[in-house]
């Protein structure tokens, strides 16, 4: 997640291009990769950064506004805003990671078999896209988290299994961008087998473009997961969660704004600096 | 400097065009001087990254960005190079004006063919709409194109050739004093590509318009030019009048150029190449830019940089060799031109092709017969040429062979197995049609996967054919397949983008051979590459054959290419094979009033390149 100007995958112009555009990135994209490592921190280490254990509650504060020993004010039972909020990019990072990591695992698959194979494979996947494209995804999710009373990871898996899909489409694309090119030919009339052709020559062409989409899912997710936890469902009750808190400090919204701001403000940072990046790694791929 | 031109149009002195990608300065062109006169076409001839279409941008005034120009570009006593972008305007279109090589991007394609005319066309009020009608069928028939036909259609619905044709007429709307052509035939056909010339010819003589023409192909600029200017890594080498350059060029570079395009009437022993590949203009800005490449360098080409000499009348050179070498120069020209021997008559059939055809339905209904029972037999280390323009059938054909294709019908039999169904082999079976053919693609930039070293790439076309083979003895086999194809050991651990296009073709033969075929299948093995790189894989192509034996099928449009490499000729048109017979008989005397249409229209060869009735090469494509 560190930034690395001069190593992006996939920035090998032919020599002989009259431009070779080796910019730097903007510096919206050094804000971006900033704002996710300073999240980063915040998850690994919350606790030992937090002025207050996330749980405490200052029962004589109340539902306090900010002040000089509470810099973001104490939610409706006297807990630390701040200190919830830095613990809380914990969930914030892990359950979008497990779902876009998880999600492009199983799209990567299914999307090279069938963009690669093509013929029934490439119908039966297909039409399981089309089929969970037909399904109204937040619905589902809502649905199956609340019949079961799931939780968290059950929320998580959901996702998972409802991005795979569109996942899956823009993975075939790819392969079948890359199919017709000579390399693959030449691999073909070789006799290479199709599994080294699939993971061994096409995969290692798309994975910048995979990358950028890996983004993005992240961002989707974790706006998706904090959409569950405001609903109630997911994270169970006393979890330093952003979109927990949001759904717990409705109350206070005119003692302590800050206490829902904050959290709302976590969570629209973290995703548009993953989206900030995501679209800058499809740019600097497009251009080439 | 060269103030023998009557009039002239147009005068550039000390042009020099650098690029400046993050404050590091890269020259393109290191300070050019060019003279047009009025009525005058002038070429500029150059390889990929002389630096000849930037030019042609600079005097416009139309770079790309990041990239910049200075100099003096004075057209008929005004300076171009100091106009603002508003007086720049009034000149681009109206006094100068510009044509680029892909017809298709050229022109808007949302925008009828007439439409592209009219808006060209000055500006006339609404009462005069009909003038400009018939204006604009008047424009399009005088680049021989029926307005009625052709004004109320799309670019898409175009062939190639006819976009060329309404790019010029849009060009020329405006009746400007300077047409500027960037390589306007090279991505048409044989056949189209000399029509588009005589017609740009003609209209440039009938006018009296200067025109520059800028191309890599020194045959083209000899049948349109009458003066031409050889560019190399941004340097003018030579500049001579047409006739005199042809016939006795006074730079090492100039001659390498005309001894690497094969001729077409004659199969040479051996190709005289130009080693090594175009040297970027900051590597050799203190030295002649050639010496690194030239076989007459000597310690006096590296002191410096040479200017442009007049060393004869209307003639100059950089070289500072050149009264030495001339002799030389001139020798080794004429023994370039030595015949080769006849080759041996082999016996063997290899691979037998009988009646196959293919049709491909690209939807609605459509159905493109590309194959029409095409026959065909190669034998045991035979060379044989397919020949056919775009649409042909040449390239399926190839891929039918290589099973990346099933034919519908018909047999293709390679040594003895039936291969035009390949799911329908054993396993044995498809594991020596593979080792028996293997073919070698045209675009040498995505031949190779971007993603894995040289190395990575022939080791795996090797462990394909022998499983067994790793460690030390699969390096030492990637290390002799890499020197066979002329390439040092080392590149092994190279990327294809560190590699020349020369170069990435070169892997791309030994990754081919890595499975000791028996038939190569080549489809369009040398046509993405520079001219100089070109002669040195045609040698490489000979010598494979001569040191191994192997066979070849070269798939090319190329009639000069393919007479230098093959023994066999077929030429394939709209599907079907109508003429077939010895390389020499088939080119000498060509029966199929195709095959004298092909070769009539080799620039500088046929001039008179009548058009065959019902032969049309404009169908949809």
């Amino acid at each position: 997640m560190k930034p690395e100007p001069a190593s992006v995958p996939g920035a090998g112009a032919p020599p002989s291009a009259p431009s070779v555009r080796r910019t730097r990135p903007p510096i919206i994209v050094w804000i971006a990769f900033v704002i996710v490592g300073m999240v980063i921190v915040c998850a690994l280490l919350g606790e030992w950064i937090a002025p207050y254990p996330p749980n405490e509650q200052h029962l004589m504060v109340g539902d306090a506004p900010p002040s000089a020993r509470f810099l973001a004010g104490t939610d409706v039972l006297g807990r630390d805003v701040l200190s919830r909020t830095i613990v809380g990019a914990r969930t914030a990072l892990v359950g979008p990671i497990v779902i876009a990591a998880g999600a492009f695992a199983i799209a990567t698959v299914l999307g090279l078999l069938s963009g690669y194979l093509g013929g029934g494979v490439d119908s039966v996947v297909m039409r399981w896209v089309d089929f969970m494209f037909a399904l109204p995804g937040p619905l589902i999710a809502i649905v199956v988290v609340g019949v079961t009373g799931g939780g968290f990871w059950t929320a998580v898996l959901v996702m998972l299994i409802l991005f795979t899909a569109p996942d899956t489409r823009i993975v075939r694309s790819a392969v079948l961008e890359q199919r017709p090119r000579p390399y693959v030919e030449a691999a073909r009339t070789l006799g290479v087998s199709p599994l080294r052709i699939m993971f061994l020559h096409i995969l290692p062409n798309i994975l910048p473009i995979l990358a950028a989409y890996v983004f993005l899912d992240f961002a989707f997710g974790l706006v998706s997961l904090a959409g569950l936890s405001f609903l109630g469902l997911g994270v169970p009750p006393g979890t330093p969660d952003w979109g927990r808190m949001i759904f717990e400090n409705r109350s206070i919204l005119f003692t302590n704004p800050v206490g829902l701001l904050l959290p709302a403000f976590a969570i629209v940072i973290t995703a548009g600096s993953m989206n900030v990046i995501g679209d800058w790694i499809y740019e600097r791929i497009s251009a080439r | 400097m060269m103030g023998d031109v009557a009039s002239t149009l147009l005068s550039v002195r000390g042009l020099r065009i650098w690029a400046e990608p993050e404050g590091r300065r890269r020259t393109i062109v290191a300070g050019l001087d060019l003279d047009v006169g009025r009525g005058e076409a002038v070429g500029i001839v150059g390889e990929s990254g002389s630096g000849k279409s930037l030019t042609a941008r600079a005097i416009i005034r139309l770079l790309p960005d990041g990239v910049r120009s200075e100099g003096s570009i004075l057209f008929e006593g005004t300076d171009l190079a100091s106009l603002s972008e508003a007086e720049m305007r009034l000149v681009r279109g109206r006094r100068v004006s510009l044509m680029f090589q892909d017809p298709f991007t050229m022109l808007n394609p949302l925008l009828r063919c007439g439409e592209h005319i009219l808006e060209m066309l000055p500006a006339t009020g609404r009462e005069e709409r009909h003038v400009a009608r018939s204006e604009m069928a008047r424009r399009l028939r005088e680049v021989g194109i029926d307005p009625d036909a052709v004004a109320p259609r799309y670019p898409f619905e175009l062939s190639g050739g006819m976009r060329q044709r309404v790019a010029l007429a849009a060009a020329l709307a405006r009746d400007p004093e300077l047409l500027i052509a960037d390589e306007p035939s090279t991505a048409l056909d044989v056949t189209t590509q000399a029509e588009i010339l005589e017609l740009l010819r003609g209209i440039q003589r009938a006018r009296r318009m200067g025109l520059i023409l800028i191309t890599h192909d020194l045959r083209v600029a000899f049948s349109i030019c009458d003066r031409i200017y050889v560019l190399y890594a941004g340097n003018l080498l030579e500049v001579a009048g047409s006739h005199e350059l042809e016939a006795a060029p006074l730079h090492p570079y100039t001659l390498g150029l005309l001894l690497s395009e094969p001729p077409v009437d004659r199969k040479l022993e051996r190709l005289v190449p130009i080693p090594g590949s175009v040297s970027a203009p900051d590597d050799v800005a203190d030295r002649c830019a050639f010496a690194p490449r030239c076989r007459w360098a000597t310690d006096v080409c590296t002191t410096g940089r040479p200017l442009l000499a007049q060393v004869g009348p209307g003639r100059w050179s950089s070289c500072i060799r050149v009264h030495d070498i001339a002799g030389e120069m001139a020798a080794l020209r004429e023994r370039s031109l030595a015949p080769a021997p006849p080759s041996p008559p082999s016996h063997q059939p290899l691979l037998v092709v009988e009646g196959v055809s293919k049709t491909f339905i690209p939807g609605r209904g459509r159905h493109v017969e590309a194959l029409r029972g095409v026959s065909i037999q190669i034998d045991d280390g035979e060379s044989v040429g397919l020949v056919g323009e775009s649409g042909s059938g040449k390239t399926t054909l190839g891929r039918c062979l290589v099973g990346l294709e099933e034919p519908d019908a018909g047999r293709i039999s390679v040594a003895g197995i039936d291969a035009s169904h390949a799911v329908r082999l054993s396993r044995s079976e498809r594991s020596v049609l593979r080792r028996t053919v293997q073919m070698i693609f045209q675009d040498p930039y995505s031949t190779l996967n971007p993603r894995h070293s040289v190395g990575w790439t022939l080791a795996e076309a090797l462990r394909t054919a022998d499983a067994g083979l790793r460690g030390a003895a699969l390096q030492r086999a990637v290390s002799a397949l890499l020197e066979r194809v002329g390439l040092p050991a080392a590149y092994a651990t190279r990327r294809p983008a560190a590699l020349s296009g020369g170069e990435r073709q070169r892997v791309a033969i030994a990754r081919a051979l890595a499975v000791r075929p028996k038939l190569l299948v080549c489809d369009e093995p040398v046509s993405a590459l520079d001219v100089s790189v070109q002669a040195q894989i045609l040698n490489l192509f000979r010598r494979l054959q001569a040191e191994s034996g192997i066979a070849y099928l070269f798939i090319t449009h190329d009639l000069a290419v393919v007479r230098q490499v093959v023994d066999r000729l077929y030429v394939l048109y709209r599907g079907e094979v109508v003429e077939e017979g010895p390389a020499d008989v088939v080119l000498d005397q060509p029966k199929h009033p195709y095959t004298r249409r092909l070769i009539a229209s080799i620039p500088g060869v046929g001039g008179a390149s009548a058009a065959i009735p019902g032969l049309g090469s404009e169908g949809s494509t």
